[in-house]
């Protein structure tokens, strides 16, 4: 597969675009409340998926939860480790939630919570992977945080939701949703 | 629900800790954490001998 080399004023041909892997699909931030649904994002377009997440802030500490749709079943099976910037390990686990935790945590602080998310066939009549990889941005926290689990379910997805846990209100969370071309 | 579960593992010798949680007392958990008194910083000073 020949890797693009553009060149000024140079025409972008079929095959020259068809080889860019990465794609992106849309961008939002979230500003308030403790839950948002990002639609029009997953299609049959693409497989496989990749969420940055930054400039995270809350009005308190709280974690980020993920829920493929908005629907609110017991479907999801994730685990997480947590290292903390004094050494110590936290693992958590959860069978049957209702949302993954991502492991991205949020906070007043003035530190921003970021991370990445890849979601695997959430669009296909399949289970749903997920896998999250964030920076606790507090300094009494737990540092790397590295979270994967899939949904136990075949929907076909379209959307997801962002969510805080403990009724906290998110302040502001940057989203951009990428496509993996296959 | 099925709640979280969240075993801390202490670099102090105490034995893990198995806690179960709601979503809501995870956010209390974390919220905890961030109130939490900073652990005392290691330095690079050598102790005098007396």
């Amino acid at each position: 597969m020949p890797v693009p080399d553009f060149s000024p004023g140079e025409v972008l041909t079929a095959a020259a675009m068809d080889s860019i892997g990465l794609w992106l699909i849309k961008t939002d931030t979230i500003t308030s409340g403790t839950s948002k649904e990002i639609t029009g994002v997953f299609s049959s377009a693409y497989k496989n998926y990749k969420i940055v997440v930054s400039n995270g802030q809350s009005s308190g500490a709280t974690g980020l939860r993920m829920r493929l749709g908005t629907t609110n079943t017991s479907v999801y099976y994730w685990s997480g480790i947590s290292l903390g910037y004094g050494g110590s390990q936290t693992n958590e686990t959860q069978a049957g939630g209702t949302s993954f935790n991502t492991g991205g945590v949020l906070t007043s602080g003035g530190n921003k919570g970021g991370g990445v998310i890849e979601l695997q066939m959430p669009q296909q009549a399949t289970t749903t992977a997920f896998q999250a990889q964030f920076a606790d941005p507090r300094t009494n926290g737990t540092g790397a945080r590295n979270y994967t689990g899939f949904v136990n379910n075949s929907t076909q997805y379209t959307s997801f939701t962002f969510l805080t846990e403990g009724g906290v209100t998110f302040t502001t969370l940057d989203v951009a949703i990428y496509g993996y071309r296959n | 629900m099925n709640k979280m579960k969240v075993i801390i593992y202490h670099l102090d010798g105490q034995n893990p800790e198995l806690l179960e949680m709601t979503d809501d007392e995870h956010a209390a958990y974390l919220q905890m954490q961030t109130d939490a008194p900073q652990l005392p910083q290691a330095t690079d000073e050598t102790p005098s001998a007396d």
